[in-house]
């Protein structure tokens, strides 16, 4: 070994003399440098063979290493799936269809035909649907304030004119509080809108790509009915209903960028249709209007262009008006309301409340008793969105869908006198007996026994008990009463069908904790509990785990056949494989019982670790404690930079001191700072104040956050410079990455930006597809610099290092003995190991030698921020830059109190990617994704770029976290010291083992409290964040950080040698 | 250090109990209106600290936080009562002296540490400054008495080198409660007493009469990281 050392001192030597000789005025003595070229001759073939073989003894272990962190990431991705399928809400899909011959009702009743309606007599023939995207129903509502004076937002009282006829004309129009069951996206809320059923969660992932609805509903009848309907608007229509429209005219639903041409195509395709020459090419016409909804996701609620298209909507309507003939009904609804800044998914209050305006110049409307007036809000009375199925079914005399769990809007049977109350109770019971058909068929699809008498059965039993009597049938009360059981029946009914597919799997949900707690247990006896170095047994644990893997999977596959299981083949086979897995990791440990120590901390700062992912991990069983996570990790960073200037100031060395303490503070300044830039979620209000965006109803940047954007770009490169330059690193191809390429990339974010704020605002007169096209240009400039450029020098750049060569006065010792070692001392602080050598008269100065791993390995981060920090709001940006300047002061942290062994450094690491989450704007809520990521470089979709793109805005704290993880084991380490590539991979384990922990955690309590009120609106987001989270970090730290850890030993192998 | 004649055990023992009891009595208006009662409340301790370091804690200047075995050992021999009061009238001084030095220098230290923890910086200002000012006169004023401006004392302190005693376990003990006083507040309660700083107040407190018996049991002890 220790001939091997020298072999490899003496490289930096060679390199040396080599360029020396290339130097100027050095070719003097042409027989020396002969003679030196032999020896140079013989020493090279000596130095390749070694080179090559320690390379590929490292390039092999490091293999295994990137294997045994891809078996990791199985399994926990497996653990995930697992739970996710149990704990994600199924239903079953009925394919039958009601007929419009066959009624529920007993053939002695009404049996009516296609041409009079089906189950019921129709009211109209013809139906002009129109859905306003995000209509949120205080927009159509007057809103005074307290005085009387009339609400100054820009969203109220602009639409007025359905409000208006509904009061005014009370028979023609009604308008309600319409409520959404959520997810409140626009998808599912057409799928609830058309079936009349439920939605189950897992429809709000797949607001990409709409799927053909296979179940029964109202476009199918329509069709199934011969009636032709005619489409125009927001495209998920025709993914949903392929090939049911006569007409249509479909436009691109998700550029919410532009607010116009949904819009304009909408008007221009409606109007001829209503003209009376063209009423024979359509019976119902069905119209998606966009405009609201993407000025509410792109500037909020309160900004002139929401007024401005809401004034538009209400031209809209009297227009249509004018247009429609006695025989037409007119439905406009919105899909889903809005939340304070415009966006929507989730399920508060003012997303779920959409308006519904139903118009006939007929007039059949009338009122439930104390209801003649609009309600103010959804408080005092509201309906259902999935009610309108089984009212526009029968409106038009259509069958009602057969899986429809809605009940009858009142108003529309009541008739124009409010007396109907006979008819009322017919569509109540008919509805009813419907829902209980459909329950039976469920029940008999569930295998279920069907002896047993279902709660909502009796009621339904008594009810029609009570329609039989007849008695009660004479008189308008006892209709009533007839028609309250009715009604009774359904609300029950829907109330037990929420709790219905509330069932969650439990065997699925039981097998994926224990694959993710087993993990869980595994990563962390692999990263904290194991001694000495991870590299040699890594590669004989991976093997074992691996083939422990593959033999459990071909065990559950098995037990598939034994039909011991009810779970699917699939599943079998993959549980089996991750627990096959981590059985066998953890009988091999018993091969190195020696080596397993506990896993207890010792240490004050190992102790600060392992509290703060267990109270993380325990504070997620309280709901307030999930709500307030974006304080709670500004309090546990700002402490742990406390207590780190505390522990600084226990070094004896002056400078060790003073350089641990400063970064302390700095770090701590860094995260008070950043906690500044917040949105705060719904549940924070009153006691949060949102300052991401200009104010607290709008998605726009305030513009002082460009202010600080150029004041980034200017100021940060050398705050990044200094850093480099204490080692003297600041070399190679430092000059590269922080003199070149942050500085341009900084200032193109902050241009970018700028025209993306001129363009929103209308600051400047330059067309907007110019404006555009620059800005594209700028992002695409930026983006294939950080990530195409940025990562492809990385793996071929050389160590930022700096070999001069000086003449100096010849020394009295040395001679021409080349065996004399270049003693460079690895611990020397001092950044230059100088060698006097010879020939005597010169002295080679190595530049940067101090931190020769570190500066070249957080060259990778550097490049990830800056194209992550584009996909960022301005002030996200910032944040961004003080996540950045955070994980250098902490790199310096760890160095001066020598941690780099300690589990603090990657914990901390990784709670400063999860608080900087929430200070780019994000929460653990659906309706924060920013979707309008996918539109910065380009205007179309495509994936995957876009999905990409818009996950690199969700994550990008925590993506920069991990890209940055290997640099934490080697920031200011000896180049040569021992087992340092083992030191790597147990702090990439270690935020791993965080990771893992969190999720996990957040995987228990939603399954723990799955009954709970606040289960959707926070656990379960919750949870899902934490889950995407892990599967990111698992998959980057072996695609990015153990990777490059590969390029950076091999360059510095390259000069230095490789141990 | 600390001297073991009757009154000043009295003193010694005492003083937690009646700052606990005065915190306890106007708790009620505390929760009302936390900037007035804080005010209100700030003279008490202040006169309570006053009282115990005067007494408990001998001549500033003749002890410097040597090991307080060798101290207590000495007192009991004093043997003229006159020496004993202008003594204590020069320990009140040294009182009230680093009472001020508290005061202008422990407040703004204090304050900035609990606005970098999450305080908020643009509300409840004066809610955080008595805060502070409370912590700074329970914690840092009977060791600026004890230790002056001694450079390598301080720094022992804060790297909390220093071997344990009553007053640092009590100035240890009333940070340590005043961080764990943070826990309660975002909880969904709805409990009045939850708003800003009532729980760090009492934390505080707690925090620092545990901490002086703490300090008592574990006297002498060193902190060690590894």
């Amino acid at each position: 070994m220790s001939t091997v050392d020298d072999i490899f001192a003496q490289v930096p030597r060679r390199t040396a003399s080599k360029l020396s000789r290339n130097g100027p005025g050095e070719l003097g003595n042409i027989a020396k440098s002969r003679a030196a070229d032999e020896e140079d001759r013989l020493f090279a073939q000596k130095s390749k063979a070694l080179v090559e073989q320690k390379q590929r003894e490292f390039k092999i272990s490091h293999g295994l290493i990137v294997l045994f962190f891809l078996w990791i990431a199985y399994t926990q991705a497996v653990g995930i799936y697992l739970f996710t399928r149990g704990f994600l809400l199924t239903r079953l899909i009925l394919e039958s269809k009601s007929e419009c011959g066959f009624s529920p009702l007993t053939a002695s009743e009404y049996q009516g035909s296609l041409g009079e309606g089906c189950w019921h007599p129709k009211t109209f023939d013809k139906a002009v649907i129109v859905i306003i995207d995000a209509l949120r129903y205080d927009f159509t509502v007057p809103q005074v304030d307290s005085d009387g004076v009339p609400s100054k937002e820009h969203y109220h009282n602009n639409f007025k004119t359905p409000y208006e006829i509904a009061v005014k004309n009370p028979q023609n129009a009604i308008l309600l509080p319409f409520i959404a069951d959520p997810p409140t996206t626009t998808l599912v809320r057409l799928k609830g809108l058309t079936t009349g059923t439920l939605p189950t969660f897992i429809d709000a992932g797949s607001n990409f790509a709409g799927t053909a609805i296979e179940e029964d509903n109202l476009i199918d009848q329509l069709n199934r009915t011969g009636r032709k309907i005619a489409f125009m608007g927001d495209d998920t229509w025709p993914a949903l209903f392929p090939g049911y429209f006569s007409i249509e005219h479909p436009y691109e639903s998700l550029n919410v960028w532009d607010l116009h041409t949904v819009d304009e195509g909408v008007l221009t395709h409606m109007f001829p249709l209503l003209h009376p020459d063209n009423s024979s090419s359509w019976d119902v016409m069905i119209g998606h209007f966009l405009g609201v909804d993407h000025a509410g996701h792109l500037y909020g609620p309160d900004h002139p262009a929401m007024a401005a298209k809401q004034k538009q909507m209400d031209v809209f309507v009297q227009d249509l008006i004018n247009a429609v003939d006695d025989d037409t009904l007119v439905v406009i609804m919105g899909d889903h309301g809005m939340d304070p800044k415009g966006d929507h998914g989730g399920e508060s209050q003012l997303e779920l409340e959409a308006a519904l305006w139903m118009y006939s110049k007929k007039g059949i409307f009338g009122r439930l008793p104390g209801f003649e007036m609009p309600p103010k809000d959804a408080e005092e009375r509201s309906v259902n969105q999935i009610d309108l199925v089984p009212t526009l079914a029968l409106l038009l005399g259509l069958p009602i869908p057969y899986n429809n769990l809605g009940g009858a809007i009142p108003e529309a049977f009541i008739g124009r006198e409010s007396d109907q109350w006979g008819n009322l109770a017919h569509v109540a019971r008919l509805i009813s007996s419907q829902t209980e058909r459909y329950q039976k068929s469920y029940a008999v699809a569930r295998k279920e026994d069907l002896e047993i008498e279902t709660r909502t059965t009796k009621i339904w039993r008594d009810a029609e008990e009570k329609f039989d009597a007849g008695s009660s049938r004479d008189t308008p009360e006892g209709w009533q009463t007839i028609y309250k059981s009715f009604i009774s029946h359904q609300k029950e009914n829907l109330k037990v069908c929420k709790d219905l597919w509330l069932r969650f799997d439990l065997l699925s949900m039981l097998l994926g904790i224990i694959v993710l707690v087993g993990s869980v247990i595994l990563v962390l006896v692999y990263a904290r509990a194991i001694t000495g170095d991870l590299r040699d047994l890594t590669g004989w644990l991976a093997g074992r785990s691996i083939a422990g893997a593959a033999a459990g999977g071909l065990a559950g596959y098995l037990v598939h056949y034994a039909s011991i299981s009810e779970l699917s083949q699939l599943n079998l086979a993959l549980s089996g494989s991750s627990l096959g897995g981590i059985l066998t990791f953890f009988v091999g440990t018993f091969t190195f019982w020696p080596r397993v120590r506990h896993i207890f901390p010792t240490s004050i700062f190992s102790v600060l670790a392992l509290l703060y992912t267990i109270l993380q991990g325990v504070m997620f069983a309280a709901n307030s404690f999930t709500i307030w996570e974006d304080r709670i990790l500004t309090f546990f960073l700002a402490t742990f930079g406390a207590l780190s200037f505390c522990v600084s100031l226990r070094q004896e060395d002056p400078a060790m001191r003073t350089l641990g303490a400063s970064q302390s503070v700095i770090f701590m300044l860094l995260t008070r700072l950043s906690s500044l830039s917040r949105l705060c979620r719904e549940e924070q209000m009153p006691y949060c104040e949102s300052t991401y965006y200009a104010s607290a109803t709008s998605s726009v940047s305030s513009p002082l956050s460009l202010l600080l954007l150029y004041l980034v770009a200017i100021a940060f490169p050398p705050i990044v410079k200094s850093y480099y330059t204490g080692t003297k690193s600041y070399e190679g191809p430092a000059h590269v990455y922080i003199g070149f390429a942050l500085r341009i990339g900084l200032m193109f974010n902050a241009i970018y930006w700028t025209l993306d704020s001129a363009d929103n605002g209308e600051w400047v007169d330059i067309p907007t597809v110019a404006l555009k096209r620059a800005k594209h240009t700028i992002a695409q400039v930026v983006l294939a610099l950080a990530f195409i450029a940025g990562n492809i020098l990385f793996a071929w750049v050389q160590p930022c290092l700096n070999i001069t060569v000086e003449e100096t006065a010849p020394s009295a010792t040395g001679g021409g003995d080349s065996n004399t070692q270049p003693r460079t001392s690895p611990h020397q602080p001092a950044a230059a190991a100088t060698s006097a050598q010879a020939p005597p008269t010169h002295s080679m100065t190595l530049l940067g030698y101090a931190n020769l791993h570190g500066s070249r390995s957080f060259l990778l981060p550097l490049t990830w921020y800056i194209g992550l920090a584009l996909l960022q709001k301005p002030l996200g940006g910032a944040s961004m830059a003080a996540l950045l300047w955070q994980i250098l002061a902490l790199l310096e942290i760890i160095d001066s109190n020598s941690l780099s062994d300690s589990p603090i450094g990657p914990v901390i690491l990784a709670m400063l990617g999860s608080s900087h989450y929430f200070s780019t704007g994000h929460q653990a809520t659906l309706s924060s994704i920013q979707w309008e990521t996918v539109f910065i470089p380009t205007d179309t979709i495509r994936q995957p770029w876009s999905a990409l793109l818009v996950a690199g805005n969700q994550f990008g704290p925590q993506i920069l976290a991990t890209v940055a993880v290997p640099t934490i084991a080697l920031w200011k380490q000896p180049a040569k010291q021992a087992g340092l590539l083992g030191r790597v991979v147990r702090v990439c384990a270690t935020y791993v083992a965080y990771h893992a922990t969190i999720a996990a955690c957040t995987v228990l309590w939603a399954a723990h409290l799955r009954r709970h009120l606040m289960l959707y609106r926070v656990f379960s987001p919750r949870f899902m964040v934490g889950a995407a989270v892990l599967l990111f970090v698992d998959a980057l730290t072996v695609a990015v950080g153990v990777m490059s850890v590969r390029w950076n030993f091999l360059a510095v192998g390259e000069v230095f040698g490789l141990t | 250090m600390v001297e073991h004649h009757s009154a000043a055990q009295t003193v010694r023992y005492s003083h937690p109990v009646v700052l606990l009891g005065a915190l306890y009595a106007s708790f009620g208006s505390l929760v009302q209106n936390p900037p007035l009662m804080l005010l209100q409340l700030l003279p008490v301790t202040i006169a309570v600290q006053i009282a115990h370091v005067a007494t408990c804690l001998g001549s500033s200047s003749s002890n410097n936080g040597k090991v307080s075995k060798e101290g207590g050992k000495k007192k009991p021999g004093r043997p003229a009562a006159t020496k004993g009061k202008a003594e204590l009238g020069a320990n009140v001084l040294s009182a009230l002296l680093s009472l001020v030095l508290a005061a202008v220098m422990g407040t703004p230290v204090m304050f900035t540490v609990m606005v970098l923890l999450g305080a908020p910086i643009t509300t409840h200002l004066a809610h955080t400054a008595l805060c502070a000012a409370h912590l700074s006169i329970l914690a840092g004023m009977p060791l600026i008495y004890s230790y002056d401006v001694q450079g390598a004392k301080w720094r022992d302190i804060f790297s909390l080198k220093m071997p344990v005693d009553e007053e640092y376990g009590g100035a240890l003990g009333a940070c340590l409660g005043a961080w764990l006083g943070a826990v309660p507040i975002p909880l969904d309660w709805d409990r009045e007493w939850q708003k800003w700083p009532v729980t760090i107040i009492a934390g505080m407190y707690a925090g620092y009469a545990v901490g002086r018996l703490g300090g008592l049991a574990l006297a002498g002890r060193v902190a060690r990281f590894n």
